[in-house]
């Protein structure tokens, strides 16, 4: 059995030598180097482009501005990461808007003419200020209902003996791979020839296609490897496009690397959520009222919602819940998905309030989410496909000692050092999507695994082989696979902690379908491994191929489907520098079936740290004068680093989910980044006493004289 | 200009920019792409390379200035196809995930080894702070180090 | 960037002579090449002081001798510093990374701008524009100062190492085109209310040859109070120490970083300290008188309780020495 074998990953020796090859990192000869030069106001008109001096730099090629490049916007496609399409028009839509790009034969020479490049703007007033603006808010047509009802939030609230209202507070948050996003462009016979750092090639096809009217068969995309995505990569964003028509218009082929600046800008970010909550409650904990009110900023070309309130729907049982979110349209660029959308911001507001809950009733926070369990979803009334969340609480409990947690805040270490311990619940809708994939087997036993799903450090470059070799018996050394590439069978994009249930399904599907073809050649069940070779010979084939297509079914639509965990922490306040410092962390998860228990490992402790940093640092500050981000930096957007992660442990229930796949997983990806926002926040209210409902939690709110 | 370096032990010398960084000149002139642009303000440690053993930021560093120098890249760090005891522990610990800080992780590590820094996970987590890994591999990059430490 | 022409120095008097208008010192390049790439420098000439050497670190009969261009990290591994400026050593441990401490140099950290997100992005900024006016002020505040330059600019000074020195009373040995001259560290930042586009007064041709540490003061620690447990710059920092007999402060030494344009040597404080026993409330009446004059933003504010606290862990007798 290689499924659930703790494979080590099939391209570390690539990536530890230096070998990988990203983007950025490939010869193109005769590429043009290009650089976007983006507009410094939230709102205007360009009056004018001056190329004068910018044009006298050696090494420039061509410089273009609004209108010239021969696309128009906006593009209304499913896969776009926004409709409106810089440099069409002379119209200023956010801060950081492309208005110029600058092709040389050398990046330094790109760079240097378009710092000389003199682009005269009319600022218009603009309106970026999100906490100025809540009253603007509307609800939006989108893939999931904005607003849901069960029950009568106000019966509940009159049967109520306890209620909690409060409001929180999400920040602005930047994605930040470390790759910056890069994309070389090319024309090869009146078709497109792509490489893009991306997570979804497909997406990148047929959006193309649609923008440069060609049928899909003319353009081909490539991703090689991709050096973090986690939502930026998910979506076309218009700097693709707009490489792709420069190389058109300058009939040679053109790589635009993003300065790390405009990953800020040009291809989305996590937007600043608040959330009014109101909870009712009876005296031993029974919920009787869930309500929950999420707002987002938005931009004002596009549509994003963040779902916060969708977490709120499902998670405990209750018979009256009312959710609502809405947008805040503002000049701001366009927000996306981030790992661990819509819960991630919004689990945050549910899972402070639920301590607030306990606190109140003087109850134990596991206690209460236990005594709420959810059998079946209390908005749609379905049964869950599958869910160990009890199991979740009771090991993680255990392996994080919750037994010790003093329910009063108190200073228990040396030198008045204030330990305290928190927890929350996690949950992630499981999103899912059809997938193909072909396997071949060679006569001499190798095998390859063919899909256009992406290895982005999820590990899917070692998950699809253990797979394969699985279902054919061979050693997992037998295998390979490829990726990446819109000339191989169709897959989704790698995001939405979809690509193992979906491509793995897929996968699985075909080499099961390999199987028994072999089997028949062969005119036998029960083939074994070794004798592959002598059925491919005996009927003169070199190689065998079956392809597999998987698709969620209507059946499976009759059931709730989720990602679950419970999340513990342990933070540290010291008196003389009372910055809150996370020194333990524990997670425990339900996400089905797990195929490599160190990746997926290594999954959910990257997700947890991600936690972390939504719980003490990450904020992406705008400043609403100047309607633009100020951190446009790692120095300024601060992620998490090395100190500041202490011992992170994560466990998984032992389940099989056979509804949400044929191979029984769930999703691993984005889970681990939810609960640990609250689960610090509530340890930092045992620790000292203070309610923070805003994250990141800053020393500010630490520091009573 | 006219630079002449050591790169992994070999005499190179180019024709370069005197505007290009050392990590240009790497990357673009050598075709070493194991250092990798993140930032261009030595702000994520991606581009880490050692100079005469020092550990660099190559993004910060005019090649003009590395004239006469030593430096090592992750491509130099293997000996044939024997890896780097590091490369080998962050293959085994899962020190890694999207792979694109790991070239200059490493090259951190072992600085971190040779300046002896590497004697508890906090001295290790401390000097390694420097290379930032959004897929946030960290737990498991100072396991790997701890472990190439003790092995020592 | 701009091109330029690049010229290695052989010796201190020709890379006086070398600097002139247009020109800029390089020495690591983790100040100046940033600087070259956002258009913050642009000089059409770069002299590279590396090949001059000037990195020793020696004792000599009044102290310890440091050069210009020491690396940070074989300043805070030195086992004289180490000995008798234990301050200085943890703040440079506690500053950058262990690449920017391998590769930066003594006076580069001393003379780097400042870290203001609105200098160093194209926003409204007067250091940057003169005239364009000071986005800090109704805008992202949290890393600004408590006592600014001048009502033109609040931007903070980086340095950790600069706070570890103004407490330990060192001096700048500075070989110009007048010849020799020594500042002390206040003397080497502009004075209150100057608006200048440079952290420091020195002029072109200017070369921090190095910095004494005069012998007999007191060893001090460094605390640094940041939001992220390494690789950030301070919030606020303190360096300082005290002696006490019988109880009684009879010397003391503080500055504090992340408060103001330079690092700030807090004298009013140093003398409320000294003559009167030492208590955890006397620390606190000390530096809050100090901050008294302090004029800080709505976001700035809980800088000045920050402040008491870092100040409180160097100050503390009882605490790690």
């Amino acid at each position: 059995m290689t499924i659930g074998a703790p494979l080590p990953r099939q391209d570390a020796a690539v990536k530890v030598t230096g070998a990988a090859q990203y983007v950025g990192d490939l010869e193109v000869p005769g590429a043009l180097e290009g650089v976007f030069v983006v507009s410094a106001v939230a709102a205007g008109r360009i009056r004018s482009i001056d190329r004068a001096d910018a044009l006298t730099v050696p090494g420039v090629v061509s410089i273009f501005g609004p209108g010239q490049l021969g696309v128009t916007g906006p593009i209304e496609h499913w896969a776009a990461g926004q409709a409106s399409m810089p440099m069409t028009d002379a119209e200023i839509r956010y801060e950081g808007q492309p208005v110029a790009l600058v092709l040389a034969t050398t990046g330094i020479a790109a760079r240097e003419a378009a710092a000389r490049l003199v682009v005269t703007i009319d600022p218009l007033p603009h309106q970026s200020s999100f906490a100025a603006s809540l009253d603007l808010g509307i609800e939006i047509k989108d893939w999931a209902p904005t607003s849901t009802a069960v029950g009568s939030v106000a019966d509940g609230l009159a049967a109520a003996e306890v209620t909690i209202t409060a409001r929180y507070r999400t920040a602005d948050r930047h994605h930040v791979a470390l790759e910056p996003s890069a994309v070389v462009a090319r024309w090869v016979d009146g078709g497109i020839d792509l490489w893009t750092s991306t997570q979804w090639v497909f997406g990148v096809r047929a959006a193309m296609a649609q923008m440069f009217s060609l049928p899909p068969d003319k353009v081909r995309v490539r991703s090689g490897y991709v050096g973090g995505g986690f939502g930026a990569k998910g979506s076309t964003w218009p700097h693709e496009f707009l490489a792709v028509a420069a190389s058109r218009a300058v009939a040679a082929p053109v790589r635009i690397v993003l300065p790390r600046s405009q990953t800020f800008t040009l291809h989305g970010y996590q937007p600043a959520t608040v959330q009014e909550l109101t909870l009712g409650a009876r005296n031993d904990g029974t919920l009787t009222a869930i309500r929950h009110e999420s707002w987002n900023a938005a931009s004002v070309a596009d549509d994003y919602v963040e779902h916060g309130s969708l977490g709120s729907r499902t998670m405990y049982a209750c018979p009256n819940i009312e959710t609502r979110d809405r947008i805040v349209r503002l000049n701001r660029p366009q927000p996306t998905f981030m790992r661990a959308p819509h819960e991630g911001p919004g689990m945050v507001g549910l899972e402070i309030a639920m301590d607030e809950l306990a606190d109140r009733l003087d109850m134990d926070p596991v206690e209460l989410r236990i005594r709420n369990y959810a059998r079946h979803d209390p908005t749609s009334g379905k049964p869950f496909s599958s869910k160990a969340l009890d199991q979740c609480y009771r090991l993680g409990a255990e392996r994080f000692g919750w037994a010790r947690r003093s329910p009063v805040p108190a200073a228990w270490g040396p030198g008045g050092v204030r330990i305290g311990m928190g927890m929350a619940s996690a949950l992630m809708s499981t999103f899912r999507f059809g997938a193909s994939a072909r396997v071949t087997l060679e006569r001499d036993g190798s095998t390859l695994v063919e899909t256009g799903a992406h290895e982005i450090g999820t590990g899917v470059r070692t998950i699809l082989p253990q797979i394969a070799a699985d279902a054919l018996g061979l050693p997992i050394e037998r295998v390979r696979v490829s990726l990446g590439d819109t000339t191989l069978p169709e897959a989704g994009g790698t995001f939405g902690s979809a690509t193992t249930l979906s491509v793995g399904s897929a996968v699985r599907i075909a080499a099961v379908k390999l199987k028994e073809r072999l089997e028949t050649l062969a005119g036998e069940p029960g083939l074994e491994p070794r004798e592959y070779a002598e059925v491919l010979a005996l009927h003169r084939l070199e190689r065998v191929s079956e392809e597999g297509t998987w698709a969620p079914t209507r059946e499976e639509g009759a059931y709730a489907m989720n990602a679950y965990g419970a999340v513990f922490v342990e933070v540290a306040v010291a008196p003389h520098d009372p910055v809150p410092r996370v020194t333990r962390c524990v997670g425990a998860f339900s996400v089905g079936r797990i195929i490599n228990p160190r990746t997926a490992r290594s999954q959910v402790i990257g997700g947890m740290i991600w936690g972390l940093g939504q719980a003490l640092l990450e904020d992406s500050r705008l400043d609403p004068a100047l309607g633009r981000f100020v951190a446009k930096g790692f120095g300024s957007y601060q992620i998490p680093v090395n100190a500041d992660v202490p011992a992170v442990d994560a466990i998984f229930a032992d389940e099989f989910d056979p509804h949400a796949s044929p191979i029984g997983a769930r999703g691993v990806g984005e889970i681990g980044t939810i609960g640990v926002g609250a689960a610090v926040a509530n340890a930092v209210f045992n620790a000292t006493g203070v309610r923070v409902r805003d994250l990141p939690i800053r020393v500010e709110s630490l520091l009573q004289p | 200009m006219e630079v002449r370096l050591t790169v992994n032990g070999r005499e190179r010398g180019a024709e370069i920019d005197p505007r290009a960084a050392l990590l240009d000149l790497l990357r673009d002139q050598f075709g070493l792409t194991g250092a990798k642009r993140g930032c261009e303000r030595g702000e994520c440690g991606a581009c880490t390379v050692l100079v005469d053993g020092r550990p660099t930021l190559s993004c910060l560093m005019l090649a003009v200035a590395s004239g006469g120098r030593s430096v090592t890249t992750i491509e130099g760090l293997a000996e044939g196809d024997r890896l780097h005891p590091l490369q080998q522990a962050f293959i085994d610990h899962d020190a890694l995930q999207c792979g694109f800080c790991t070239p200059g992780q490493i090259l951190a590590a072992v600085a971190c080894l040779a300046a002896g820094r590497a004697n508890t996970d906090d001295e290790v987590r401390e000097w390694m702070s420097g290379n930032l890994c959004r897929c946030a591999a960290y737990p498991q990059i100072v396991a790997a180090v701890r472990a190439v430490a003790a092995a020592r | 960037m701009k091109i330029f022409d690049y010229r290695a120095a052989n010796s201190v008097a020709e890379a006086i002579a070398a600097a002139g208008p247009g020109s800029a010192f390089l020495a690591a390049g983790t100040e100046v090449v940033p600087a070259l790439r956002d258009g913050l420098l642009h000089p059409d000439r770069l002299i590279d002081l590396l090949p001059l050497g000037l990195d020793g670190i020696e004792r000599r009969d009044d102290g310890l001798r440091l050069g210009g261009l020491a690396r940070l990290s074989d300043i805070a591994s030195h086992p004289e510093v180490l000995a008798s400026a234990p301050a200085l050593a943890s703040a440079i441990e506690q500053s950058g990374t262990a690449a920017i401490r391998s590769m930066g140099t003594l006076a580069g950290n001393l003379l780097q701008q400042v870290r203001c997100p609105y200098y160093r992005g194209a926003a409204p900024c007067n250091r940057r524009a003169p005239g364009s006016g000071c986005s800090v002020a109704r805008g992202d505040q949290r890393h600004a100062a408590l006592m600014p330059l001048s009502f033109h600019c609040a931007a903070v000074h980086p340095s950790d190492p600069a706070v570890a020195l103004a407490s330990l009373d060192a001096t700048i040995v500075v070989e110009g085109r007048a010849g020799r001259r020594t500042l002390s560290l206040d003397q080497l930042y502009p004075a209150a209310g100057a608006v200048l586009g440079v952290p420091s007064v020195l002029e072109s041709g200017d070369l921090i040859i190095a910095l004494d540490l005069p012998a007999g003061r007191l060893p001090g620690r460094y605390a640094k109070i940041r939001d992220r447990s390494s690789f950030d710059f301070a919030l606020v920092s303190a360096a300082g120490g005290l002696r006490l007999e019988g109880g009684v402060v009879v010397e003391a030494a503080l500055a504090l970083g992340g408060i103001a344009w330079k690092p700030w040597r807090c004298r009013r404080a140093e003398a409320m300290l000294v003559g009167r026993p030492w208590s955890a409330d006397l620390v606190r009446q000390a530096v809050a008188a100090e901050l008294s004059g302090a004029t800080p933003l709505e976001g700035t504010r809980f800088k000045v309780e920050l402040a008491i606290r870092a100040a409180a862990t160097v100050l503390d007798p009882g605490g790690p020495s």
